[in-house]
């Protein structure tokens, strides 16, 4: 019995880890790129000057607000986001408009945090939308990417605990790995992988699903709430406790000054640790501030102050936790998102992501290299075989090329051109396209070192390109003490250099095998001229 | 630079406990070890791993402290992995430095006045973003 409840974890684990292998492979990949996406913004945004530091909260804060009442003075909510929110980079505004046309007039600008002037960069994605491809499955519409993705996530999910049960030898594997072992290599390496970050492969699964959970489980809101879009946004305006908003009196009061409230807040949380800033109904009599606390733990959930936006008096503070249910919620994406680490944290977090993207990847290969072993013995391989060893190359290393294509787009589209940004995004899909294609019309070996050498150009020369489009580069950015994109450029040619390494090593192999062969087969043509006596 | 520390320590708190084992221990040495030395491996890997767990709590507080001790964990497992993999023979030294280097830091840290003082470690507190030190410079910027 327990053999046979091994055996058919077994088939669940491998079945449930090919079918949707590959999309879980994006998911991780752009995921992990995304816990640098303001890093990757502020690349691919070359016009930003260097953040400054030295700027005060209440001096940026006032300039926000004055950009503001210039761009939208009649908007219904303000949004002033501060450089220590690591959703944003650098300082962000933006307004929501009232009325029917409320989405026409909403907007967001990014201001120079010394002059408040608004930055004119070119348009693009950015690491924004790299990093939002990973749960919002670009081409696709919203609620079919949402149920791709939580339908792959939760085969991950089955994939990760069948994973566990499959592994025979947890604590004896724990830290082995045999190299040049053929499939036992490819398995001792899916494990390590697997076992070093397991606590993170089940917590980014896990809290991945939580994200959509009202969507995936939409009839338990349903049951209370009743269907529709309206009922839910009832529930979600319950939820964040959005009910008790005034109304607007449409009388023209001036708004109170910021400077105390900041004041305030900042006595109350520490310096430096205001995150954002929203005013509701700006210039009405009924205008509301509100204050958040920039997140010190994974709780994403922080402190918000409350204050009247005429008199300025503190109306409440409303807590960090809420309700403990809530709390669960927003540790468990608080720790998806991973937005409340520093920059040691932040490396860590891509370190286990990139642990679990080569889980994944290792995982398909070895579903191939099993395969292949078997073919020794019994002849042909199958279309299905075939078929996974291309998705493979074109998914393993096309997608990094894809990736590194998004980036060249964004420096070669000229300024100009109509649709720059989607552009961008194109450019990347149209390049995967090429790599997926490209293994079909080529002997898997061979496409394995072709795409590894192209992997290492677009990584390698990225810093090259940098430097000839923009003068922000290496150099200049190493010599201003501008960690973020030096940190940039050093990782691309780190990832171009990796490349590099795989693809020699690949082709070395390869060249073994041929020499190896033709050693024998001259060393047996020897063994026949040998006259016998 | 705790984080520092602390990954050194849970780096030779996993070399002990693998050396600690019979498959890595013939990597590494001739022959087994015997029931005493593994006793004795266990026990220093042990106390690595939980002077770092420590040391991330002591920092980092409880909410962060267990994530960032998890992803050191990471690191130093697939370290370890690769060493045993590719330089099995110099893993024990390896451990001995680490234990060594970690030693010296908070020796240092400890003279000037309790580790959380020590000037060194004030200056490269794990919540300050290395942009932050940037100098603001306006340049003309080239776009094609």
């Amino acid at each position: 019995m327990k053999d046979g409840f091994r055996q058919s974890m077994a088939w669940l684990h491998t079945w449930t880890g090919l079918l949707l292998g590959w999309v879980l492979f994006f998911i991780f990949l752009t995921g992990t790129a995304g816990y640098f996406d303001t890093e990757i913004d502020r690349w691919m945004r070359p016009e930003f000057p260097p953040p400054a530091s030295q700027v005060q909260t209440v001096k940026m804060l006032e300039r926000a607000v004055e950009r503001l009442q210039a761009k939208a003075p009649n908007a219904e909510r303000w949004r002033v986001s501060l450089p220590t929110d690591h959703g944003v980079v650098g300082l962000n505004v933006s307004w929501r408009g009232s009325g029917h046309d409320a989405a026409a007039a909403n907007g967001s600008e990014q201001l120079d945090q010394n002059s408040g002037e608004p930055l004119k960069p070119r348009a693009t994605g950015g690491g924004q939308l790299l990093y939002r491809m990973h749960y919002r499955l670009h081409y696709l519409p919203t609620t079919i990417s949402y149920w791709l993705v939580g339908i792959a996530a939760m085969f991950m999910l089955v994939a990760i605990l069948t994973g566990i049960i499959v592994h025979r030898k947890f604590f004896v594997d724990f830290f082995t790995f045999r190299q040049r072992k053929g499939q036992r290599s490819w398995l001792d390496a899916h494990n390590v992988l697997a076992v070093m970050a397991l606590p993170f492969h089940v917590m980014i699964t896990y809290s991945g699903l939580i994200f959509f959970a009202y969507l995936y489980m939409a009839p338990v809101i349903a049951a209370t709430y009743g269907f529709g879009e309206n009922s839910q946004r009832l529930y979600f305006d319950e939820l964040e406790g959005r009910l008790a908003r005034p109304a607007r009196a449409n009388t023209q009061v001036p708004l109170t000054p910021l400077a105390p409230l900041i004041a305030e807040a900042e006595a109350q949380w520490g310096e430096g640790r205001v995150r954002s800033l929203e005013i509701l109904y700006p210039g009405d009599s009924q205008a509301q501030v509100s204050i958040s606390q920039t997140p010190s733990g994974p709780l994403r959930r922080t402190a918000t102050m409350v204050f009247n936006g005429v008199s300025g008096a503190l109306i409440e503070v409303k807590p960090a936790i809420r309700s403990t249910p809530k709390a669960i919620r927003d540790t468990l994406l608080g720790l998806h998102e991973g937005l409340f680490a520093g920059p040691v944290l932040r490396w860590l977090y891509f370190l286990s992501g990139s642990i679990g993207t080569a889980m994944i990847a290792t995982g398909l290969v070895l579903w191939t290299v099993k395969r292949r072993e078997k073919l020794k013995r019994t002849g042909e391989p199958s279309f299905g075989l075939l078929l996974v060893e291309r998705l493979n190359i074109g998914t393993v290393v096309g997608l990094p090329i894809a990736i590194a294509a998004y980036f060249w787009a964004n420096r070669l589209i000229p300024a100009g051109v109509e649709g720059r940004a989607a552009w961008e995004a194109h450019a990347m899909f149209i390049a995967w396209t090429g790599m997926l294609l490209h293994p079909i019309f080529r002997p898997v070996q061979r496409a394995w070192i072709e795409q590894c050498w192209l992997a290492t150009a677009v990584f390698g020369l990225l810093p090259m390109l940098n430097a000839l489009t923009t003068n922000r580069h290496l150099a200049a950015s190493l010599a201003q003490g501008d960690w973020v994109l030096a940190g940039f450029d050093l990782t691309m040619l780190a990832f171009g250099a990796a490349f590099g390494c795989t693809a020699w090593m690949l082709s070395r192999r390869a060249r073994d095998r041929v020499t190896r062969h033709e050693t024998l087969l001259s060393f047996a043509a020897c063994k026949n001229a040998e006259p016998a006596e | 630079m705790m984080e520092l520390l602390a990954l050194v320590l849970a780096y030779a708190g996993f070399v002990a406990l693998a050396l600690a084992m019979n498959r890595h221990h013939r990597q590494v040495w001739n022959g087994e070890a015997s029931e005493h030395t593994r006793i004795l491996l266990r026990i220093a890997g042990a106390a690595g791993l939980a002077s770092a767990f420590a040391l991330c709590i002591r920092y980092a507080g409880w909410s962060v402290g267990p994530v960032l001790m998890l992803g050191l964990l990471s690191a130093a497992g697939i370290a370890v992995v690769l060493l045993l993999t590719f330089r099995p023979r110099i893993a024990f030294a390896s451990g001995v430095v680490a234990v060594l280097f970690a030693g010296v830091m908070s020796g240092y840290a400890l003279v000037t006045n309790g580790i959380a003082k020590a000037p060194i470690l004030q200056k490269l507190q794990f919540h300050h973003w290395p942009a932050e030190r940037t100098q603001p410079q306006e340049q003309p910027e080239k776009v094609l």
